[in-house]
């Protein structure tokens, strides 16, 4: 069984880790406006992860301003090195290699999809969706947003919910769509 | 605790690759970076080569100048690109304007030895040649590092261990001694 780590559970504190790989360490405002959340839910994260050994944090100045520079620790790194590798053993549950993707998804390239527009249409919010489809919020969002590319069986359910077809929703990104 | 499910695994690994792509990529360099830290090199080069041809209080005077202008260069670089940035990368000061990296580090030997050799036979126009050609290389491993950590963050954004860092130095040192002794 994977061994996720529930302090890296959260959407946020994942993203938040993984983008401190990038660097060596970062400014606190540059993390904030990069994950557009307010000073408190980063100052809520970085407490937490620096509580827990995985960040550590020291004051500096930016742009003539005293601010917090923030760096990723040798724990940190590793315990999320263990937390990426079984988020992949959870995904490999369902496809052998979650990194895989196929010669002709290659060709194909990334996709767009209308679910924003099928999503509004309805007055429905991303939690409402993510409720229908039993996702959660996060992943409605980074569908949304092109960040990832869902299932067939999950394709196969979205395309259930809105009462249509898998091509009436999904499509390359080169095209502007399914003709109306 | 739950275990998401599958495609939740997939769209949070997306997510936070995405976001580190993004950071990564959107990191923007001061104006004149390469060219400054290219120029400086080569100068440096050359007024290495001078010393080592004349050695006289003057040539020393202009070789410690030149390193300096260097030193002062990189750290107004490496101080513009925090300030405009938000982030340090550790890649950046060791292979980009430390010339840790292996075409850097061997460009730079190489058109050093090359400049110490051309002064001690007097032919100044390859001293300014072999400059010159040091200071583009060292440039252009900049550029190709800054390539590389944007196509993979994670991979390149750490930078060379201190220890390695000494070791280097030190070997450096070492070569230029043997190359003043060998030029006398």
């Amino acid at each position: 069984m994977p061994q996720l780590d529930a302090h890296l559970q959260a959407p946020a504190r994942l993203r938040l880790m993984t983008m401190l790989t990038a660097v060596s360490e970062a400014e606190f405002s540059t993390l904030r406006d990069s994950l557009e959340v307010s000073d408190s839910v980063l100052s809520k994260h970085v407490g937490a992860l620096a509580s827990l050994g995985y960040v550590g944090s020291h004051k500096g100045v930016h742009r003539g301003r005293r601010t917090t520079w923030i760096w990723l620790t040798a724990p940190g790194r590793a315990a999320l090195g263990a937390h990426v590798a079984a988020l992949r053993e959870v995904i490999a549950g369902e496809q052998a290699d979650p990194g895989r993707r196929t010669d002709l998804q290659v060709a194909a390239g990334p996709m767009s999809n209308r679910l924003r527009e099928l999503r509004a249409a309805r007055h429905w919010t991303q939690a409402d969706l993510a409720d229908r489809l039993d996702i959660s919020e996060q992943t409605v969002n980074a569908i949304e947003t092109g960040h990832f590319d869902p299932s067939l069986s999950l394709a196969f359910t979205i395309a259930a919910v809105f009462k249509g077809r898998i091509e009436d929703l999904f499509f390359p990104a080169a095209d502007t769509g399914p003709e109306t | 605790m739950a275990v998401p499910t599958p495609d939740d695994a997939a769209a949070a690994l997306a997510e936070a690759g995405a976001s580190r792509a993004q950071l990564a990529g959107g990191l923007g360099l001061p104006s004149c970076f390469h060219s400054s830290i290219g120029v400086t090199v080569a100068l440096q080069i050359a007024a290495a080569a001078v010393e080592v041809a004349f050695d006289t209080g003057w040539t020393r005077l202009l070789a410690v100048a030149a390193a300096a202008l260097f030193a002062l260069t990189a750290g107004v670089q490496l101080s513009r690109f925090r300030r405009l940035n938000g982030v340090r990368i550790g890649g950046l000061t060791s292979r980009v304007v430390l010339g840790t990296g292996w075409a850097a580090a061997s460009s730079y030997a190489v058109a050093l030895g090359g400049a110490f050799w051309a002064a001690l036979t007097g032919r100044w126009w390859l001293v300014a040649l072999c400059a010159c050609a040091g200071g583009l290389a060292y440039a252009g491993s900049g550029r190709r590092w800054l390539r590389l950590y944007r196509r993979d963050p994670a991979a390149h954004a750490r930078g060379e261990p201190a220890g390695w860092l000494v070791v280097l130095s030190a070997l450096a040192l070492a070569v230029l001694a043997l190359l003043v002794l060998v030029g006398r």
